[in-house]
């Protein structure tokens, strides 16, 4: 089953997540959808090494970019 | 009414579930907390239905032991704290450190505004009318106090008594 995360829309931007996958995209072929209130993330064959944690990666990534935002 | 935080372990999965009511800390300090432990936690945030915030909390390395993940947790929650103070303190000293910023941003280039200088237009840079540039060594030297003229040959010659062609304005005999 591919690793996934969901992001509350509220609490996360649509930049930051775009620049999450940017910097993820050589990890996995990465998916977001807009769901209801959350983009829901899915990465689909991610490299091994980092499958159990991807993620989890994606998501404090994220979350970095939109506080580093909120800070500007 | 429900609790203002509560803090959820679950060991099995590893993860520390912190819920906050919305009203009790604005965003920006969710974000400022959630922020510095990303070093060393998986952070999400999350929302419940109800609006109160979902702080979900799996350190990265480590034993996933209730020890763990309560100290994590509590962890969050003095960040949690220290945030609202910061920001509380921030808020009540904005308008004097913005005042203070201003006035070091204001004196420091002040000196360098344009429209501080007085305005002296034919004067060239290599200009020098008040000797400013002549070296100390040449402004002393011996040869230059021999070279310059004295007092009395600069000093033009004011009319005096003996310039009066002889005459004395005592009238004679009343001299002693």
């Amino acid at each position: 089953m591919n690793p996934t995360v969901r992001l509350h829309r509220k609490l996360y931007s649509k930049t930051a997540i775009d620049a999450a996958k940017a910097a993820f995209e050589h990890l996995a072929d990465i998916s977001v959808v807009r769901d209801t209130d959350w983009y829901k993330v899915e990465f689909v064959d991610p490299d091994p090494d980092v499958q159990e944690v991807i993620a989890h990666e994606f998501a404090n990534f994220a979350l970095a970019e939109v506080v580093e935002s909120v800070k500007k | 009414m429900g609790d203002l935080e509560t803090v959820k372990i679950d060991v099995e999965q590893g993860v520390a579930v912190l819920s906050l009511d919305k009203g009790l800390y604005p965003l920006d300090v969710v974000y400022g907390a959630a922020y510095v432990l990303i070093d060393r936690a998986y952070v999400l945030l999350d929302r419940a239905p109800d609006g109160r915030f979902l702080i979900r909390l799996q350190v990265k390395e480590g034993p996933l032991d209730t020890k763990t993940l309560t100290a994590l947790a509590g962890e969050m929650q003095n960040e949690l704290l220290s945030q609202a103070l910061r920001r509380k303190i921030t808020k009540a000293n904005k308008q004097l450190l913005e005042t203070i910023v201003t006035r070091a941003i204001g004196g420091a280039t002040g000196a360098l505004t344009p429209g501080v200088f007085p305005e002296e237009d034919d004067l060239d840079f290599l200009d020098d009318p008040l000797g400013i540039a002549v070296p100390w060594e040449e402004r002393f030297s011996k040869d230059a106090k021999k070279d310059k003229p004295t007092d009395a040959e600069t000093t033009p010659e004011l009319a005096g008594p003996g310039d009066s062609g002889g005459f004395s304005p005592t009238k004679k005999g009343s001299e002693p």
